[in-house]
């Protein structure tokens, strides 16, 4: 159960990490008293997920990107920011973990949430979704350095090789029956949610992992899953010793499939998943060696995140 | 639709509840895997005859939150159990696919 535990690690970092260390401070903030016109040409020159509305240092209202563009696609003059601004919503603490704001993003639908001082109630930044991500990214890079001096936590630098802002992650998918297979494609699955990817580029990805790790069971005897996130871009490595595909070719071709019985009985080796994966894919690439193995490269782009 | 209201057109059983309030209008019927997971990736709901944990695995990959087992096909702990896990709602009824998809489509639920 190796690359369950490499996984865990690389979450229980994710759950040390709090609000401050990854909300922005340097966005613009405005007065009940800014009309809507000036707001207008903030919002065009920065990509804010939403505006603070504040009275001195406190927090009275936000517009969010999604509050601006129905006004500006309603017949609403320009009126001052006061009258339009929302005034219930979540606000976020400094001290909170990240992962909470994850699922808190995904449940209301928001691109981003402000945070304030819990005792004085004073503004002091912005998490969004896409600064999010990279502020996590940034997050591990510094710990990897803490890490270091910790002995009992090497195995956290077998499975994070970070090299400025790439994130690397493995996964070995060991020989089982093939009943069980998809536990690492689920643990893929939750990790990138939990990373704060969107829900189609996760779909995706996990749709490639699970019919590539079906494969390293019915054909090779495991293999391994390297999985790297760089700004914009996710990118999957699957690479086996197995026996090899003869003709690559012809592999690719849907409804081609030399599966035997038992994987058929499962509901598989109909001959779609090497085209399953070259569709959930943005780049394809395979290559194949009789008696040397199997490698597939996958890379899904990353959507922007912020409007 | 709601889960129970789809339970009761196609005398299904709830042996899983998974999700609270899904409400289905999308319906896909398969019992080869790979099919589900190249063309099923916008339906709320798998009707199939195969009850093995693959097909769990599937709809969690796919992220359709209810699977339907036809034929009075009862699956086994593993599966059960493995669905309880992924919050996915399982139905079972002694129906055959046909006439399961025949009930969903007259009662508009789409393909």
């Amino acid at each position: 159960m190796d690359q369950i535990r490499i996984s865990q690690s690389v979450i229980a970092r994710i759950y040390e990490i709090r609000v401050e260390r990854i909300m922005r401070t340097d966005v613009a903030r405005v007065g009940q008293e800014t009309m809507m016109s000036t707001l207008k040409a903030i919002v065009k020159e920065n990509n804010y997920a939403c505006i603070p509305v504040l009275n001195g240092s406190k927090l009275v209202g936000q517009i969010s990107i999604e509050g601006y563009i129905d006004w500006l696609s309603s017949d609403i003059g320009d009126v001052p920011v006061g009258q339009l601004m929302e005034v219930d919503y979540r606000t976020l603490y400094p001290e909170e973990p990240v992962v909470t704001v994850v699922r808190e993003l995904e449940l209301v639908g928001l691109r981003g949430l402000p945070v304030i001082d819990r005792l004085t109630g004073d503004f002091l930044g912005v998490v969004c979704r896409c600064t999010m991500m990279e502020g996590v990214l940034a997050e591990l890079d510094v710990d990897d350095d803490k890490v270091k001096d910790r002995k009992s936590e090497d195995f956290i630098l077998n499975s994070i090789e970070s090299e400025s802002s790439i994130m690397t992650l493995n996964y070995n998918v060991e020989a089982k029956p093939l009943e069980y297979g998809g536990e690492v494609s689920s643990s893929i699955r939750s990790d990138l949610y939990r990373l704060g990817l969107s829900g189609s580029t996760v779909r995706r990805a996990a749709i490639a992992a699970y019919e590539a790790e079906m494969n390293l069971l019915s054909y090779a005897s495991g293999g391994i899953f390297t999985l790297k996130l760089n700004r914009g871009l996710l990118n999957l490595e699957i690479e086996d010793s197995g026996p090899g595909i003869p003709d690559v070719e012809k592999a690719m071709e849907p409804g081609y499939s030399t599966a035997p019985d038992w994987v058929r009985e499962l509901g598989f080796g109909a001959g779609m998943g090497l085209q399953n994966i070259k569709s959930c894919s943005d780049n394809f690439s395979i290559s194949s060696r009789v008696g040397v193995g199997t490698k597939l490269i996958v890379d899904i782009n990353l959507e922007e995140q912020c409007a | 639709m709601k889960i129970d209201e789809l339970g009761r057109i196609i005398d299904a059983e709830i042996i899983v509840q998974g999700e609270p309030g899904v409400e289905p209008e999308l319906a896909y019927v398969s019992d080869l895997m790979s099919d589900v997971l190249t063309y099923g990736r916008e339906a709320h709901l798998l009707v199939t005859s195969l009850i093995n944990q693959q097909t769990i695995r599937t709809v969690e990959m796919v992220e359709i939150p209810i699977i339907c087992y036809v034929n009075g096909k009862m699956p086994g702990a593993e599966t059960i159990d493995l669905a309880a896990r992924k919050n996915i709602t399982i139905l079972v009824t002694s129906l055959s696919a046909f006439q399961v998809c025949k009930r969903l489509a007259d009662s508009g639920l789409k393909g």
